[in-house]
């Protein structure tokens, strides 16, 4: 199974979000969601069950790892952080996005560019 | 083993993932809550962003790879309560296909022990078995593996081709006559010195042949002579004495010292027949009490007893060997013409005779592999038909099934289940099948091994051949239900799931006639008569050939015969004794109750065994060239005919007197008489051997009697008194006996031990010698009658499903005709038409498939030839005859519907 499949926006957008946001702090799953929700100004309707099985899909890949932690209402939850793995990966997953972004740009703007 | 550990940690992952979702939920409603929202409100909110809990569990489930075992036990599941529910269609799915895979590795097996099975030693591939292929005068030709003494030495010391050349014969009967021995008589095979380097097999204790231990004629070597003994002899026999070699065995009377013991899986070089002593050929003439040594070089003709078999040297190809091999045979060869024939050949008149050719030696050779291979391959072919008809049917029967589950495919489609699910499910019911097929068919081959063996020539005392299942069976096994699985399983499964699911749903309850599935049903049941056609053509053949050779007239009374097989040479009685040996057999025998007749003769009948004279020549025939000079001879006692039961033509038999007076007599056959005398009555007239003057009287003429086999066409014979021949070594006493033979057989056997305890080789019934020799017929009959009968049921089983599958479709269809006024009569005409069309379909593509298959075993048959009309057109008769009848009851019941209940029907 490719660990970067998924059903909403683009291949692997859910997974490079989550990453970038576990690369500033490790987070639970439900404050992960909330993080990404309102980081986009809301503008992403993600659908706050999908974070789980692309969860599963980067503990499997080894991008992200889970410890038990205690959530800011002190309930004992998973804290995921990012792996060393998973920084590589942000890194490639940026990169390939931005020349993505760059070169959709062109088409959409060929007058400006 | 990844999801197998996986597995093992499945349960700790799910939990946590849980744990998450739970989490998830409470801290959200807790946020909620904070921003004013009721709590029971917050709660349901905090689900339903969180989306469908299930599905997020099995696509987690996914990525950790554990649906693939989990669908498949699901499949499993579903498949087996399916089965369940048609315990009448799974049981007729795994019989067949029982008997279908269990008949195919039944045959694989004993054809892989017999044919394929490669020899216990170093590389067989790489070993070339000696042949000279000489062609007869009428075209055909003649293989001959065996060769005198002499000529293998020439090859082995002049071969430039090979790193040596080995030669073994498997011809010794022996016993230790010490009062050690165990009183059985025991196979042994001579091989030379280098046989256990060429082959490249160790001894497991002590060590084996040398060149050295076979140098010297008559003593081996200079430690003396020496043998091995096989493993099983070791282990039985010698109670597995650790200290074995070294010590002395006593072998037909001479001494020999054990030096080693050979691997348990070699069983010398011939497949189905072990023997139990390896000995140096230069022993030949000290444990085998023949006259003379079969060392010496004959003068003419001489005993070919010898295999050679050897490996090529490095970059040598086998067509340089041949012309190596070829050079030295034709020195061989020209050193042994008169000079009148020398002088011929070079100057290029005369071909040489014969033409040296390699066979791969990597098999063994066996006269059962010679006898029993080809008919064996002939039966491999038919049971894999067999196997193709069930596969057939059950395609056609699961096809019926999968539309009867259209509702249930149609309903799981649209609730979304993807299309390979489905197909997915349909697979794993045909594997089920097919493997509960393939487990029941190991049983029945492992079963039937036996009557298998039982079928072959029981004198030939097949050894080592008894089905276990081994790697090669079980992987075959395996193979076949694969195989099977795929053929039946592939079409219905993605027949089922073609259309699209509203589609299906809309055309439920519609029962259209002609949909679209009947003709694959159609053509898969025509493919059903087409494969069955050659089936039931084959063995139509072999059972036709069987009744040919048993109505055969074999020119003698094979009832109420015992032929027992004596050996002066064994008894080690000098020659002068034998006229008086022979003399008190036959007064002995003749006073044991019961005997009618009783005869000594140089040949038992039917044993493959018959002996030339030199040239012969009659009065007023003239010899074509190259037409052959020598004539059948059999020595025979007075009164043999009416033993043998030979009926007399012409003139009188052999008197006691005949062969005691000067003049010498002789009988011939009715072939002779044709042959040489224009069919002219002969009494009276004589003939001569060689350089004598036409001295032989012709006294009478006997019917022609077939003496080496059945199938053999009736040959030239002379019978002459075996007075006058003297010391004539006679073979055979031949005893006629009131009622059954073998209650006097104990009598017999005493008499001839009462005579000379060592005389007696054995004693056999002329009718089961009778009965060994069609004993490859007979099983090629028995089973290709099963199988063929096997087929004709699968085929009648499909039939009928179809019908009846498609009567039931066309319920209503029958229900409007019959209220509109069609008769019931017409009603199964119309249904019966419709397998009519499938089984001519049928015949069409089968009668070209049997006629292409049978002619690939035409030297089986005896009698008719492949194409034989009343066969094709009988096997024709009986399809149709079948078939019809197998479609008569469904259409029957179709013509008896209530139109009112038909109508209503769906």
């Amino acid at each position: 199974m490719d660990p970067t499949s998924q059903r909403d926006l683009f291949p692997g957008a859910l997974e490079m979000m989550i990453l970038q946001t576990l690369r500033r702090a490790p987070q639970h799953g439900y404050a992960l969601a909330q993080d990404i929700k309102s980081s986009s100004n809301d503008l992403l309707q993600i659908e706050e069950g999908s974070l789980y099985p692309a969860l599963q899909r980067m503990l499997k890949a080894g991008w992200v790892s889970a410890e038990w932690g205690l959530s800011a209402t002190k309930r004992k939850v998973r804290v995921f952080q990012i792996t060393p793995a998973g920084r590589r990966q942000l890194e490639h997953q940026i990169s390939s996005f931005d020349r993505m972004l760059q070169g959709i740009s062109r088409v959409m703007r060929p007058a400006q560019s | 083993m990844n999801w197998l550990s996986n597995a093992i940690f499945r349960r700790r992952i799910e939990r946590a993932l849980a744990d998450d979702l739970e989490a998830h939920i409470e801290e959200k409603t807790a946020s909620l809550v904070e921003d004013g929202m009721p709590e029971r409100d917050a709660r349901l909110q905090a689900r339903k962003e969180l989306g469908n809990v299930p599905l997020l569990i099995e696509e987690s489930r996914e990525v950790w790879g554990w649906t693939w075992l989990e669908r498949l036990m699901q499949d499993v599941k579903h498949s087996l309560r399916l089965m369940a529910r048609s315990p009448g269609f799974t049981a007729v799915a795994i019989l067949s296909l029982a008997l279908g895979i269990g008949a195919n590795t039944a045959i694989f097996g004993l054809l892989d022990k017999i044919a394929w099975r490669m020899l216990p030693v170093h590389k067989p591939e790489e070993l070339q078995i000696l042949e000279i292929v000489r062609t007869r005068k009428s075209g055909t030709t003649k293989s001959d593996t065996s060769f005198t003494y002499p000529q293998y030495v020439l090859w082995r010391d002049h071969t430039r081709s090979f790193h040596a050349l080995a030669g073994y014969s498997s011809g010794l009967r022996w016993r230790d006559r010490s009062a050690a021995g165990d009183g059985l008589w025991h196979q042994g095979q001579f091989v030379s010195g280098n046989y256990f380097d060429v082959l490249g097999v160790p001894a497991i204790l002590g060590r084996t042949l040398t060149p050295t231990d076979d140098s010297i004629a008559g003593t081996g070597g200079p430690d003396g002579p020496v043998a091995l003994v096989s493993y099983r002899y070791w282990r039985t026999t010698l109670h597995a004495d650790s200290s074995v070699v070294g010590k002395p065995l006593n072998v037909n009377g001479a001494w020999l010292t054990v030096i080693g013991v050979t691997p348990s899986d070699f069983f010398g070089s011939q497949v189905g027949r072990s023997a139990d002593l390896f000995l140096p050929m230069s022993l030949q003439p000290a444990v085998e009490p023949l006259p003379g040594s079969l060392l010496r070089d004959p003068k003419s003709g001489g005993t070919t007893w010898v295999s050679i078999v050897g490996r090529l040297l490095p970059g040598v190809t086998p067509a340089q060997a041949i012309t190596d091999l070829t050079t030295i045979h034709e020195g061989y060869e020209v050193s042994r013409m008169s000079p009148s024939d020398r002088e011929a050949y070079f100057a290029r008149q005369r071909p040489l005779p014969g033409v040296v050719v390699l066979e791969p030696g990597s098999r063994g050779l066996s006269q059962l592999r010679d006898r029993f291979s080809q008919p064996l391959k002939a039966l491999m072919v038919l049971v894999a038909i067999v196997l193709l008809i069930a596969c057939a049917n059950l395609a056609n029967l699961l096809l019926a099934r999968g539309h009867a589950r259209t509702r249930e495919i149609a309903v799981r489609l649209a609730i979304g289940a993807p299309r390979s699910r489905i197909i997915r499910q349909f697979f794993t019911e045909s594997a089920l099948l097919a493997f509960a097929g393939g487990a029941a068919g190991l049983l029945f081959a492992l079963w039937s091994s036996r009557i298998l063996l039982q079928m072959l020539p029981q004198n030939q005392a097949p050894v080592g051949l008894e089905l276990a299942p081994d790697v090669r069976l079980l992987a075959f096994t395996f193979a076949a239900s694969t195989c099977s699985a795929l053929l039946f399983g592939l079409v219905p499964a993605i027949r089922a799931t073609r259309r699209d699911a509203s589609e299906s749903i809309k055309q439920i309850g519609e029962g259209n006639a002609q949909g679209r599935r009947f003709p694959l049903v159609k053509g898969l049941a025509m493919l059903e008569i087409a494969l069955a056609v050659p089936l039931l053509a084959g063995a139509g053949l072999f059972i036709a050939t069987l009744r040919n050779l048993t109505a055969v007239d074999a020119g003698f009374l094979s009832q109420n015969v015992l032929q027992a097989r004596i050996s002066v040479d064994r008894a080690v009685l000098p020659k002068s004794q034998w006229a008086n040996v022979y003399d008190q057999l036959i007064d002995r025998t003749r006073a044991i109750p019961g005997v009618t007749a009783v005869s000594i003769v140089n040949h038992g009948l039917i044993t493959e065994d018959a002996t030339s004279s030199g040239p012969v020549h009659f009065p007023g025939y003239r010899f074509q060239d190259g037409e052959s000079r020598n004539l059948l001879e059999t020595y025979v006692g007075s009164g043999y005919f009416t033993a043998a039961g030979i009926p007399l033509r012409l003139g009188r038999t052999f008197s006691a007197r005949d062969g005691e007076t000067k003049s010498h007599v002789a009988i011939v056959n009715e072939a002779l008489v044709a042959q040489y005398f224009g069919g002219q009555n002969p009494i009276g007239w004589s003939f001569g051997l060689g350089s004598d003057p036409d001295n032989i009287e012709i006294v009478g003429v006997v019917a022609d009697a077939k003496f080496l086999n059945l199938r053999q066409d009736p040959l030239p014979m002379a019978y002459y008194p075996w007075q006058q021949v003297m010391p004539a070594r006679m073979d055979t006493l031949i005893v006629r006996i009131q009622g059954d033979p073998k209650t006097a057989e104990p009598s017999l056997r005493k008499v001839i031990a009462e005579v000379h305890p060592d005389l007696l080789l054995e004693v056999r019934t002329l009718s089961s010698q009778v009965n060994d020799s069609i004993a490859r017929e007979r099983m090629l009959a028995q089973i290709s009658g099963f199988l063929g009968s096997l087929a004709l049921g699968l085929v009648c089983i499909g039939l009928y499903g179809i019908m009846a599958y498609g009567v039931t479709r066309r319920t209503r269809e029958i229900g409007i005709r019959i209220a509109l006024g069609a008769l019931r009569g017409d009603v199964v005409w119309m249904m019966l038409r419709e397998t009519f069309t499938v089984i001519l379909g049928g015949a069409l593509v089968g009668l070209p498939l049997a006629y292409g298959l049978t002619r690939l075993v035409g030297s089986l048959l005896y009698g008719l030839t492949p194409s034989n009309p009343i066969v094709l057109g009988g096997v024709l008769l009986v399809l149709l005859a079948v078939s019809l009848l197998a479609a008569y009851f469904p259409a029957r019941r179709a013509s008896q519907a209530d139109p009112l209940v038909a109508l209503r029907y769906d």
